[in-house]
């Protein structure tokens, strides 16, 4: 059986693809299922990326209140998920935070126009029917909690459209296994990011993990702040452990970290959805 | 989907101080990027000048390699470089069309070094004896570490560099245009 790995700079952080093909499949073959696998990734990265001008994100932060925009399905299935999060979640999941985030200096300050005013992200926009989008007040939507998992789930959907037997993406920690063996799951130690520990074993399934250690200390020195916005204080959400969630999709478990982050735990009606489970250590 | 938890954890502690892994060789990545291709090195010689520049228009401070740029014939270059994070050290291919824009990005050895702090003793110290090794195959398996998002910020910077590498100097030689 013939395996192949190969790792790319995509999505602001280092994207890790792992195929193992069938018996009897060629090496180009398995070749061309990641290089296939690295196109959808650059294909969402392009659409929801906050940082450029042209992606649906991008034209739905510059959107005044009223206009209506029709997204690429990719983009409703982000935003649909995202809106079954926040209800779920009682608010705490929020992707209406990119004004805090520049405030903060973790995404640039471009492309997005400051209003006085932000609304919850239940509120903020509207989904309707046929992949349009109402905007109903000025959003600054940052998908950066959660299309990581989804462009993994992509990624992964691609890999075995090539007919490929195992494998696995990581992209930057929200990582998928797919094939009958059990892959081994390495933790990062939170408080030396230099050690791992093995958590344990995955077979057919994502967990993502959110930590505050690669973020880097604010300008108060303060290097327990993660990229996680609390919207009811209006701050950023302070760690010193790392929390690692398993569920069904990559999605989910990405965006379910930051819920348990803020809440201590995932609620009950979103742990069923996504058959969801905390496994910190 | 299935999970089966490891609870003896304090045992396999690995450390990622020393680890590596390659992905590509340099024949195989120039295969990935133009197969078939015709490679010939390039000398080039930057002057101070245009090293300053090349500091200037990325903020890459180590010193660009100006051994590993190789023209393709009729199909544009294609550069090896690297840069040094403060969490992990990156060596990557960077092909590049005949017009100057990207082709590809590909990462051809990934190393895990905690830059200032490795070459600090003191601080390495505090870790001696806490090292297990994992009974599972390294090389194989540890690509699959779940972590807070490590920003490749600085493959971006070298990449901006390269691309300087191409206005400054390739821009002009005789293989670019055809």
């Amino acid at each position: 059986m013939l395996h192949v790995e190969r790792m790319r700079p995509m999505l602001g952080t280092f994207v890790t693809i792992r195929a193992t093909g069938a018996v009897g499949s060629t090496p180009e073959a398995v070749s061309a299922a990641i290089e296939s696998a690295f196109r959808t990734i650059a294909r969402v990265d392009q659409l929801m990326s906050f940082h450029r001008y042209k992606s649906d994100i991008g034209r739905l932060n510059r959107a005044r209140p009223g206009a209506i925009y029709r997204v690429h399905g990719w983009t409703f299935h982000v935003l649909r998920e995202s809106l079954k999060l926040w209800k779920w979640s009682g608010g705490a999941f929020d992707c209406n935070v990119g004004a805090s985030l520049v405030k903060n200096g973790l995404l640039p300050k471009i492309n997005f126009v400051r209003s006085s005013q932000t609304l919850p992200y239940g509120q903020a926009i509207c989904l309707r029917s046929n992949h349009s989008i109402k905007i109903i007040s000025k959003v600054a939507l940052d998908l950066g909690g959660i299309a990581k998992g989804f462009a993994v789930d992509l990624a992964v959907r691609t890999l075995r459209s090539h007919h490929m037997e195992m494998g696995m993406v990581n992209a930057g920690g929200d990582l998928r296994a797919f094939g009958e063996e059990s892959q081994p799951i390495f933790l990062r130690c939170a408080v030396d990011p230099s050690q791992m520990r093995l958590i344990g074993a995955l077979t057919n399934g994502a967990i993502a993990t959110s930590g505050s250690y690669f973020v880097g200390p604010d300008m108060q020195g303060n290097s327990n702040l993660s990229a996680i916005v609390n919207v009811k204080k209006k701050k950023r959400h302070t760690m010193t452990n790392s929390i690692s969630v398993i569920a069904r999709n990559c999605l989910l478990a990405d965006g379910l970290t930051k819920v348990a982050a803020l809440r201590g735990r995932v609620p009950r009606r979103l742990t069923r959805y996504a058959k969801a489970s905390v496994v910190t250590p | 989907m299935r999970w089966e938890p490891f609870f003896v954890a304090p045992l396999i502690v690995i450390s990622t101080a020393s680890w590596g892994k390659i992905y590509f060789s340099t024949e195989q990545a120039q295969q990935a990027l133009f197969s078939g291709g015709k490679f010939t090195l390039v000398n080039l010689a930057l002057t101070q000048d245009q090293h300053d520049t090349l500091r200037a228009r990325s903020g890459v401070y180590e010193p660009f390699q100006e051994n590993r740029v190789w023209a393709v014939e009729g199909k544009g270059f294609f550069v090896i470089d690297q840069v040094v994070g403060k969490h992990e050290m990156i060596t990557y291919a960077v092909g590049l069309n005949s017009d100057g824009s990207v082709k590809q990005v590909e990462i051809l050895e990934y190393r895990e070094t905690y830059g200032h702090e490795i070459r600090d003793a003191a601080w390495r110290k505090q870790f001696v004896g806490k090292t297990a090794m994992s009974p599972v195959k390294l090389n194989k398996d540890i690509a699959n570490i779940t972590g807070a998002t490590l920003s490749c910020k600085h493959v971006t910077d070298g990449v901006r560099r390269v691309l300087a590498v191409y206005d400054t100097s390739l821009k002009g030689l005789p293989n670019a245009a055809r």
